[in-house]
């Protein structure tokens, strides 16, 4: 059994008014993209408010905000670790210790970055990963979204894919990147206003914050409202890991391998104004980030204690958590709140969608096009050519949807596949960044043996049914333990590996690194900036921020 | 384009939307929590609209009067510094 909402005439028009306005930016932006710098770079002139908020969004899309609110009610408190120490450690390193790198060398994408640190074929590998994954992850989400819609107000599965992929299309080959980033910051107030209320609405509901927890505990509450008291073994806590799998492998490996490498987030950090914006991007991201649990985890909770379980869809004849966002909305939003909320969740899908997109976009015409199918074409030309990669990126995702449509495990595969190829990628660039002595054979088969660790890993183990293709030798509480001690071996096979074949392999001339390496590069001078805008003073505080909310809800 | 503009414009038509629902639609199957959260949240909406087209009003509003003397040393000498970074 599903939930089945409908939609007044006043949720139509704000979801009408948010695509007319999405189209409408798109449009206006059309005619500042006169170069492939302005398309794929947003000419690098972005406010770090707007950059940082798109960091932030970028990552935020209506999957995970439904599946946040449903880890909500499977195990309380503790999701927020994905937004507390599984985000922020890794943004402030990006910050401060990265993104001299990445902005001050002008590389455009990510796969560059490594070529011109590394070598042709490290880039390449970096570049035709990303690429396929990132369009086939778009694919993915918008078969999700049609599935929702679908269930949820009952449209047409093929209404939805086409009329959403053909939104999309429209804005991005309009306004490339900056349509995109412009996009996710509407999407990021339209998420933060959409459903702060079903907290404000539930813990009023509730009795507060303490009447939440008098409430957990007349239902046998296993500490669902702290992150630390029971991380001692992973069979005293839900989520079935120990603190030092979660600490290294959400909070340092999978983490850090996201935040600092990914290219979607990492973009939108590149188009900022100067290097200061760029630095201070992903630490304005970190502050709502650390906020986001009150307005998506917490309604999650807020649904298990409030909605008596027999209200709850169930799927194979447990609760269904994946409805705990649904049924909230359904429970505390009346007609308009309603078509808000629906709008948000919408925005999420889109500009996810349109972020993918746009990041595809520069990795296939810079990394790929440009590399190996024509070098020396006029600037026109490739302007022309990302509006067409636009286009051909949109339709991939949209075969992407309809592939998974007709093959059901195939999502549970192409994610796990992405998890493997994503594991070892931090150690390459932590070296790459930190040890001037690293090769480019060295990260190249570094990375491979790094994604061959974490395949071997998840072939050697199992937990709750899955792995051990090639034998069993050990069993995890969760998927989740399997997840995070899979991206540990990765990491350190990858290190290892990196390490070994680059002392074996001749080192690249120190004048060729610099700019690349931090040894090899002058310290920045940002005395002149006043006191809040200086990235070492935000990243400070925002940790200072991080531990105490880790210690308030210990 | 200042993006505060069309965010400006989306919340507060939103906003006005969503309050003049609430306020003609008192009863209590548009109240399931006893408040009216149409007409209290398209007030908020309203406020936050009008409250970004307000920024961007006031920044276009110094960009036509051209940048201030000490916005403009500060901009300057960042530059510099980039340059000799690079």
């Amino acid at each position: 059994m599903l939930l089945h909402l409908s939609l007044n005439w006043l949720d139509k028009v704000i979801l009408g008014l948010y695509c007319l306005f999405v189209l409408g930016i798109g449009w206006r932006l059309k005619r500042q993209m006169r170069t492939s710098d302005d398309f794929f770079l947003s000419g690098r002139r972005i406010p770090s408010w707007i950059t940082g908020l798109a960091f932030l969004s970028a990552n935020l899309g209506a999957l995970e905000m439904m599946g946040m609110a449903a880890s909500g009610a499977k195990y309380g408190m503790l999701t927020s670790h994905f937004y507390w120490i599984g985000a922020v450690p890794a943004m402030i390193f990006v910050a401060l210790f990265m993104m001299p790198f990445y902005y001050g060398s002008k590389a455009r994408s990510v796969p560059e970055y490594l070529r011109l640190r590394f070598d042709e074929k490290t880039r390449a590998l970096n570049a035709f990963t990303f690429a396929i994954m990132t369009v086939l992850m778009s694919g993915i989400s918008l078969y999700a979204m049609a599935i929702l819609f679908r269930d949820l107000l009952g449209w047409s599965f093929d209404l939805s894919i086409w009329l959403s992929a053909g939104i999309v299309l429209l804005y991005t080959a309009s306004g490339g990147l900056t349509s995109s980033i412009y996009n996710e910051v509407l999407q990021f107030f339209l998420i933060v206003l959409g459903f702060t209320p079903l907290t404000w609405l539930g813990l009023r509901e509730a009795g507060g914050w303490h009447g939440l927890q008098g409430r957990l505990l007349a239902m046998g509450d296993r500490g669902y409202l702290h992150l630390w008291q029971n991380m001692a073994h992973p069979s005293s806590n839900p989520m079935g890991v120990e603190w030092f799998g979660l600490v290294m492998g959400l909070g340092f490996v999978l983490s850090f391998g996201y935040w600092c490498t990914d290219f979607l987030v990492v973009q939108r950090a590149m188009a900022a104004e100067d290097m200061a914006a760029a630095r201070r991007t992903p630490l304005i991201a970190a502050v709502p980030k650390m906020l986001f649990p009150f307005i998506v985890i917490v309604p999650g909770i807020l649904a298990l204690a409030l909605i008596p379980a027999a209200h709850w869809p169930l799927q194979k004849g447990a609760i269904n958590f994946n409805e705990a966002l649904p049924l909230m909305i359904q429970q505390f939003y009346p007609a308009g709140m309603l078509g808000l909320g629906l709008t948000a969740l919408l925005a999420s899908f889109m500009s996810g969608m349109a972020g993918n997109v746009t990041a595809f976009n520069s990795v296939w015409t810079y990394d790929i096009y440009q590399s190996y199918i024509k070098r020396d074409g006029s600037d026109a030309h490739y302007l022309a050519v990302g509006r067409w990669t636009t286009i051909i990126g949109i339709v991939l995702s949209v075969g992407g949807a309809y592939l998974v449509t007709h093959f059901d495990n195939l999502m549970d595969y192409m994610q796990l596949v992405f998890g493997f190829v994503n594991a070892p990628l931090f150690a390459t660039f932590l070296l790459g960044m930190f040890w001037k002595r690293s090769t480019g054979h060295g990260a190249f088969w570094g990375l491979l043996s790094g994604m061959f660790g974490a395949a071997a890993h998840y072939s050697l183990t199992v937990a709750e049914g899955k792995g051990g293709w090639i034998a069993h030798l050990h069993t995890y509480s969760s998927s989740m333990a399997q997840n995070f001690w899979g991206a540990i071996w990765a990491f350190v096979a990858c290190f290892a590996v990196t390490v070994m074949v680059s002392l074996a392999s001749a080192p690249r001339p120190e004048a060729e690194l610099a700019g690349l390496v931090r040894s090899l590069t002058p310290r920045l001078e940002e005395k002149h900036l006043a006191w809040f805008r200086r990235p070492a003073y935000l990243g400070v505080g925002v940790l200072v921020i991080l531990v105490a909310l880790n210690w308030y809800f210990r | 384009m200042d993006l505060r503009t069309p965010i400006g414009w989306l919340f507060t038509v939103v906003g006005v939307l969503l309050t003049a629902f609430g306020w003609l639609h008192r009863t209590a199957a548009f109240m399931p929590t006893g408040i009216d959260i149409d007409l209290v949240w398209g007030v908020v909406l309203l406020v936050f609209g009008l409250f970004m087209l307000g920024l961007a009003w006031r920044a276009r509003k110094r960009r036509e009067r051209g940048p201030a003397p000490a916005a403009a040393n500060a901009a300057a000498a960042s530059h510099e510094r980039q340059a000799a970074s690079r």
